[in-house]
């Protein structure tokens, strides 16, 4: 065995991302695991703040949590959000993830969420600032690292639908050009705009004063409806989703969304009045399909171990020789043989870190070279 | 901020050992895994998304059709990553350098199986050097003298059990109709599987096999043709109902194992001395002045900040008072440095403590490594 010194040239750091494409389909959501009218697979609490979703039942121990969902409202909102408590929990909820994904201003206040997320616009008369949101935050078992950028998209149902009635009407939320267009002034990380799109003139696509709600891609006009923070796994979507960012707004006797048990609540009574269980349910039956991709980052560290044309052409094995001679030479003139099969990485005090095994024997002779590449994954 | 410098004796790593369990019971060429029926899903045709008797390597897609399921994928680079399930040539051929996307799967599966032979194959001959590093417990895994013929292999995969399976703990049954006939345990630790006093066949504990050589007819078995039944046997037809025939369902077997799984785990002694730690660089450490303007005095020559009094934390029971003034902190996370002071990781504390300058504490940290 030859001990070999590798310099600086000899090794390189690398990083490779390992992605993973995540679909999450209506039908893993809601609607396969049903008993007596109740989901099996959300889980609620008693506390009410939010209710979590697997992808199977969850007192399986098979089932993974994909996401939990809740709603929020900001104090400045202009709506009442509901009693027995739920207007606090709303407030609470909204404080605790604005705080979270926004931060404070100068003054020690808690930001609200920014639709552009330009955080320097005055408050709270701004009218890009979303005060009622529908909170998504993914498991991270299926965000890992972070979400790819650009690769978000939700499939909503934005109708006024029964819960046993096909999609009808459904918009597109994706997180166009955030790629290039990600915004880093979050304390969560960096995070991108969301972006409503659809075929069938569902949205207000007129500006109403308001020049920035509208972003024109590759002739596809676009509505800001939220945000999407890559790092943290959450996403955040506008209550007006269902209200002023449609042709024809949700809410009122005429435009009722519908449980699966029967009763009818008017959009604005399921964020303001509702409570957050069932405002979730209500989002969570008009997801037609929820869609990215993951990434987690794989550090490596190459080796590069030449073996020189005069190194490593004998071996110290004891099998090496026989009857004191060399086994491979019959002759002096013969060249020697030898046979590299494992490379051992050692530190600066010769202790052995790692080997790395051949998969087949190399022949190495003093008219060969070469130079092993030994990958460490960590 | 503080540093404390860790001694020898604050840092020690200590190796937990855990023994997986695993039954695994083998008729009609079928395996349940822990006596656990195997489950049917809603929406595919198997729960876990693997073959029944199989463990599924990250339990990741549950109950997910094709077409619905979550997948791996990376892109081309030269770097050379790729998934293991791809070959060299496949990787060389199959795919542009261009950024092409490689993408793999992670309905992953594994489970036991089981191979016989009549003269050694090229699988015994590769754990020839195995079968040389036990023989010194038994004469039992001569090669030359044990596995020159009939031989039944069954390889166990390490997700199983870990590092190696546990001695004393490989139980092997063969049932017919339902009755045990036959047990052989390896009870004497070394390797020799054991029935009634005969060595039927040896554990390789590290490698996850087993080898089986006990040829003695146990019993026949059969109603209209009688067939021998061997320890040979042990296992057939396993996930191979091709070449089964009804007349011997009959019998049946069970495998026991426990696995050894070594987890390391870090324990890092963090002490507050009495007397330190009692002061914060916190602002909020200190009153709030009521004009900030106040707080410093600057001319064309000077600038002097005024001096700020701590704020008095100090709990008390009464409301009559401020309590005497004593210097006290909360402390609520601890960091670690390494020697170059770059921070390596934090521990957050669930309730923040008190310290007084009284009273000392020490933190223990753990980290599995």
């Amino acid at each position: 065995m030859t001990f070999k010194p590798l310099n600086e040239n000899d090794t390189v750091n690398t990083r490779t991302l390992l992605h993973e494409a995540i679909p999450l389909t209506g039908s893993i959501i809601s609607g396969s695991y049903v008993t007596n009218n109740a989901p099996d697979n959300i889980k609620y609490y008693s506390h009410g703040m939010f209710q979590t979703v697997y992808d199977y039942p969850y007192l399986s121990s098979s089932a993974n949590h994909i996401f939990d969902i809740t709603c929020g409202g900001s104090s400045q909102s202009g709506l009442t959000f509901g009693t027995n408590g739920q207007e606090t929990k709303k407030n609470n909820i909204y404080g605790q993830m604005a705080q979270l994904l926004v931060g404070y201003d100068a003054t020690g206040s808690v930001q609200l969420f920014d639709e552009d997320g330009n955080l320097f616009d005055a408050q709270p008369g701004a009218v890009d600032k979303m005060k009622e949101v529908f909170v998504i935050p993914f498991s991270r078992l299926l965000v890992k690292y972070e979400i790819k950028k650009e690769t978000f998209q939700m499939s909503l149902d934005v109708s006024t639908h029964a819960g046993t009635q096909a999609f009808t009407d459904v918009i597109t939320i994706s997180d166009v050009s955030a790629s290039t267009q990600y915004r880093v002034n979050s304390p969560a990380g960096e995070y991108g705009i969301l972006y409503a799109a659809d075929n069938n003139s569902l949205l207000d696509l007129v500006d109403h004063g308001n020049v920035d709600r509208k972003l024109t891609a590759d002739g596809v006009d676009y509505l800001r409806c939220g945000l999407i923070f890559y790092q943290a796994g959450i996403a955040v979507v506008t209550g007006s989703i269902f209200g002023n960012l449609l042709t024809t707004p949700l809410g009122g006797a005429a435009n009722e969304v519908y449980y699966d048990d029967g009763t009818t609540l008017g959009i604005d009574d399921v964020i303001a009045d509702s409570s957050i269980d069932d405002c979730g349910t209500s989002f969570l039956h008009r997801v037609q399909n929820i869609q990215f991709n993951n990434t987690t980052e794989l550090n490596s560290t190459v080796y590069f171990c030449r073996v020189n044309h005069n190194e490593f052409n004998y071996s110290s094995n004891p099998t090496y020789l026989e009857n004191s001679r060399v086994r491979v030479k019959t002759q002096s003139t013969d060249e020697p043989v030898s046979y590299i099969t494992t490379v051992g990485l050692y530190n600066d005090r010769n202790e052995l870190l790692a080997t790395a095994k051949l998969s087949e024997a190399l022949k190495k002779t003093p008219s060969t070279e070469f130079t092993i590449r030994a990958r460490l994954d960590y | 901020m503080s540093y404390f410098e860790l001694k020898d004796n604050d840092v020690f790593v200590n190796t937990i050992e855990a023994n997986p369990d695993y039954s695994f019971y083998i008729y009609s060429g079928s395996v349940l895994l822990n006596n656990h029926q195997h489950d049917d899903g809603n929406r595919d045709s198997t729960t876990l998304g693997v073959d029944p008797g199989h463990i599924s390597l990250f339990e990741y897609n549950i109950d997910r059709p094709a077409g619905q399921r979550i997948y791996p994928f990376i892109s081309k680079a030269g770097n050379k990553q790729s998934f293991k399930s791809l070959t060299k040539v496949q990787w060389n051929t199959q795919f542009n350098y261009d950024g092409e996307i490689i993408t793999g799967s992670y309905n992953m599966s594994a489970s036991i199986s089981r191979e016989t032979m009549s003269s050694p194959s090229s699988k015994l001959r590769a754990l020839r050097s195995a079968l040389n590093h036990y023989h010194f417990w038994s004469p039992s895994f001569d090669y030359d003298a044990h596995y020159q013929s009939d031989v039944t292999m069954i390889n166990i995969p390490s997700i199983f059990y870990g590092s190696s399976l546990k001695k004393g703990q490989v139980s092997l049954k063969i049932y017919l109709e339902g009755a045990l006939i036959a047990e052989a345990t390896d009870a004497n630790r070394r390797g020799e599987l054991i029935h009634d006093g005969n060595v039927i066949g040896t554990v390789l504990y590290d490698e996850g096999m087993l080898l089986l050589t006990g040829s003695t007819v146990l019993t026949q078995y059969g109603t209209n043709q009688t067939r021998d039944l061997r320890w040979l046997d042990f296992g057939e037809h396993l996930f191979d109902t091709s070449s089964m025939d009804t007349d011997h369902l009959s019998a049946s077997f069970g495998l026991d194992i426990q696995g050894v799984s070594q987890v390391q785990n870090m324990t890092i002694l963090a002490k507050a001395p009495e007397g330190m730690l009692n002061h914060s660089n916190n602002p909020t450490y200190l009153k709030k002045s009521v004009n900030p303007l106040e707080q410093y005095h600057t001319s064309s020559y000077e600038y002097i900040e005024k001096r700020r009094e701590v704020k008095n934390i100090v709990h008390s029971e009464q409301n009559l008072g401020e309590p005497p003034f004593n210097k006290e902190t909360y402390i609520s996370k601890i960091c670690i440095y390494d020697k170059h002071r770059r921070l390596i990781g934090t521990c957050k504390l669930a309730t923040p403590i008190r310290k007084s300058e009284a009273k000392e504490y020490l933190f223990k940290m753990k980290i599995d490594l």
